[in-house]
């Protein structure tokens, strides 16, 4: 088996396809996300990453699809549309759709395009028009941020921890650092999400 | 404020929030990893982010922190008047 394999071996085993929406408190399963997805895309081994899109295990499937949009590869256009338009889990279409955005070649914006008219949940066909008003494909800040993750560093920050320190940009491409902000201010960091 | 998106989509997000403050693209999940809320929102998948808030001192220091929980942990953060206090209270 390649390392592809092994990684989304291992990460079934930890995302169940029977698990049960949601998790309880305290369940750290999402590490295995953020290091499978990493490593999946630094190992850009497309042709074993694409043999998870035929895992029995839907977590899995889901996984790859996301991890095809940060590799970008032209040729896996075909299955990512065909998932967006045939998949009967609407999570996987969502992802599909955000992955075609990640393309963003013709083909990705065609697929997404085809995919539009058909869409019955809300959600799914909103990631559609997002990836539809996309300016561009994926950036190459969040690639390479993604291949930053640091196993060590996964949920570590604690009250009474030092902040850990990250770099991340503005729109206007300012770069930003944490830890420019120590012995200077106080910082308020909000994490949200959202499809605005 | 982060945002689990590239560049290209927080630009609408710093409008709404003026210039006082940044607002940073996340994409790669990176901070939002490290700081323990990526993938992990409950709405139609939790491949998504939870809501997440910390107040971290000059010195450096996290003092508070909320990380959204619970079944409807999308809608789990302080509100201001919360974190407007924890704030008086240092």
């Amino acid at each position: 088996m390649s390392n592809v394999s092994d990684l989304l071996q291992t990460f079934s085993e930890s995302w169940p396809s029977d698990r049960k929406d949601f998790r309880i408190e305290g369940d750290e399963s999402w590490k295995a996300y953020a290091a499978t997805l990493r490593d999946i895309v630094a190992e850009g081994d497309v042709e074993a990453a694409s043999q998870g899109l035929h895992h029995e295990n839907k977590q899995v499937k889901a996984l790859t699809v996301r991890a095809l949009g940060f590799l970008r590869e032209p040729k896996t256009v075909p299955a990512l549309a065909n998932i967006l338009s045939a998949d009967d889990w609407a999570t996987c279409r969502l992802i599909a759709a955000d992955s075609l955005g990640m393309i963003g070649t013709k083909d990705a914006r065609d697929a997404l395009g085809a995919a539009v008219t058909s869409e019955d949940s809300a959600d799914v066909a909103l990631h559609i028009e997002i990836a539809l008003g996309r300016s561009s494909g994926l950036e190459s800040g969040a690639l390479a941020d993604l291949k930053k993750i640091d196993d060590a560093s996964l949920g570590k920050a604690a009250i009474g921890n030092t902040a850990p320190d990250f770099t991340l940009t503005t729109a206007d491409e300012s770069v930003v650092t944490m830890s420019d902000y120590r012995d200077k201010q106080p910082v308020a960091l909000y994490f949200l999400y959202g499809d605005g | 404020m982060v945002i689990p998106h590239e560049m290209q989509r927080v630009a609408s997000w710093q409008e709404r929030a003026g210039n006082g403050f940044p607002v940073l693209a996340d994409g790669g999940f990176l901070a939002s990893s490290i700081y323990g809320i990526a993938f992990q929102m409950r709405i139609h998948t939790d491949t998504s982010n939870t809501p997440g808030v910390f107040l971290i001192g000059k010195d450096g220091v996290i003092r508070f922190l909320r990380i959204g929980t619970g079944p409807r942990n999308f809608a789990d953060r302080p509100t201001i008047d919360e974190v407007l206090a924890e704030i008086d209270s240092w």
